[in-house]
């Protein structure tokens, strides 16, 4: 064994952990080299010295620290076990609690909380829509509210309301053709001497009762087919009022002033359009006058074909 | 249970039985070691003071489980040496070279009211504190175990989880390089086995 065993192998000679064969010969060269016995001894000291060291002392209260932190772990542990154990138990049970109980709160936050600021489109207002407005023309409900009525008055399925929420447009009277309540035209049959006055007797008494002339074919020289629109409610005032016209073969009773302008108006934009119209065309292709619909009332249609007397 | 020959063996039985006095008793005991320890690994003598409280706390919490393989002390410092290890990780400091601070006694005192060789003996155990807190922690904390709680090689190997020669070098290098440092500082005379 020489010194650099000797050096490396102190520590295990001190604490006492060489074999006893590799002890001796590391106490026989011990014996043989000062040297290494003065490293050995400073080794020795320098162990010494540190088991030597003192402990340090705790600060004042830290006892009285301990417990207080000994009795909150514990508290925390009882809550935790209260909680928690047995964990196969109470978690799922915790868990399946706390989604039962977000659902619920989502559904209640949903039907209850209907957002304010919500536009709501409402259906187009009757009134408004007779002629008077453009197809794209969308006009809102005063607030969800009133527009969430008319919605469901609409979806009540009310043949009045499905009329008055459909956009019209004020070119097209093919429309109206298609209303269910006065789809089927009622065909009369008129033999007059004149077809040209009778004509514009016709057109007078229409504009009496709020309707127009929708289409011509045929010659005044022989026979001609028209088709007249009118309000409803006015249906029975019209026919009895041409009857009375056909069998007296008298004028028209007076309107007011403002509804004889309008009438003679709207009868000379109807002549124009029927005028331009080709003879033969569908019922369908024709281009219905600019004439007044009444605002809220459905129209029927008649078709009326004039002959001359014999 | 406590081992047989354990000294504490008393002691543990009547805290396992619920004696808190026992276990102030023993808190009494070991406090000053375990924070002896801490100091050393940590420094901050604040943050030690937290550590050796939750090493007591964690023995508090263990010892129904505490079955006695090894002596409780063993046990204690093995707790002490793993959450110093632990929270200079956490930290991520290395050791700093004390000047003495660590100890307000010896920074406090007149050197020249004093008797030679006591000042003698309070440079000397400043220079080893200082030497102690340069080592690698890997080194400072076996060197501790081993020189100054007395656990054996075994005991230190199980407390790290280290391999027998992985303590056996590291005390041995801790040791020479304390020497060296000494005898930087003292060179005349090294053989200073007096207790300070």
């Amino acid at each position: 064994m020489n010194c650099e065993d000797v050096r490396e192998l102190s520590s295990d000679y001190l604490d006492r952990r060489l074999a006893p064969p590799q002890a001796s010969l590391f106490e026989g060269h011990l014996g043989a080299c000062p040297a290494c016995r003065e490293e050995l001894e400073s080794l020795r000291a320098t162990i010494s010295l540190i088991g030597s060291l003192d402990p340090v002392e705790t600060t004042a209260g830290f006892m009285g620290r301990l417990q207080g932190r000994i009795k909150r772990k514990a508290a925390i542990k009882h809550l935790w076990g209260w909680f928690f154990e047995p964990i196969i138990i109470k978690v799922p049970l915790e868990v399946t609690g706390l989604l039962l109980v977000s659902v619920l709160a989502f559904l209640v936050y949903n039907k209850t909380g209907e957002s304010p600021g919500k536009s709501v489109i409402a259906p187009r207002d009757g009134r408004e829509t007779a002629g008077h407005k453009t197809p794209h023309e969308t006009p809102k409900g005063r607030d969800g509210k009133e527009a969430s009525a008319r919605t469901r008055a609409l979806q009540a399925g009310k043949a009045e309301s499905d009329e008055l929420a459909r956009p019209r447009s004020p070119e097209s009277f093919t429309e109206a053709k298609e209303e269910p309540a006065s789809d089927s035209p009622v065909t009369e049959k008129i033999v007059t001497a004149d077809i040209a006055l009778f004509r514009q007797r016709l057109e007078a008494l229409l504009a009496q009762v709020g309707g127009k002339l929708v289409s011509q074919e045929g010659s005044p020289a022989s026979e001609i087919l028209l088709t007249v629109a009118l309000p409803q409610s006015r249906q029975g005032e019209f026919l009895s009022a041409l009857r009375e016209t056909v069998v007296a073969e008298s004028g028209v009773a007076p309107l007011k002033q403002t509804e004889a302008r309008r009438a003679k108006r709207e009868i000379r934009e109807s002549e124009e359009q029927i005028t331009s119209d080709k003879v033969g065309e569908t019922k369908a292709g024709a281009a219905a006058p600019q004439a007044l619909l009444r605002k809220d009332e459905p129209m029927v249609r008649f078709q009326l074909r004039i002959l001359p007397k014999p | 249970m406590a081992s047989s020959q354990d000294p504490d063996k008393e002691l543990i039985q009547r805290i396992q039985g619920g004696d808190r006095l026992a276990f102030d008793q023993m808190v009494l005991k070991y406090r000053n070691r375990v924070m002896g320890i801490a100091t050393r690994m940590l420094v901050d003598r604040g943050e030690a003071e937290d550590l050796a409280q939750d090493v007591f706390v964690k023995v508090y919490r263990g010892l129904p489980e505490f079955q006695g393989e090894s002596l409780f002390s063993t046990w204690l410092f093995r707790i002490t040496a793993n959450s110093c290890l632990n929270r200079r990780r956490r930290r991520r400091s290395g050791p700093p070279v004390s000047d003495g601070a660590g100890d307000p006694e010896l920074a406090a005192s007149d050197p020249s009211s004093e008797p030679h060789h006591l000042l003698e003996q309070k440079e000397l155990k400043i220079v080893l504190e200082k030497s102690i807190q340069s080592l690698p922690e890997e080194q400072r904390i076996v060197l501790m175990l081993r020189d100054m709680e007395g656990l054996s090689y075994e005991e230190i190997a199980e407390s790290l989880g280290l391999e027998l020669g992985t303590v056996r070098s590291r005390l041995h290098r801790a040791r020479l390089q304390i020497q060296a440092r000494i005898r930087e500082k003292f060179p005349v005379d090294s053989r200073r086995s007096e207790r300070l």
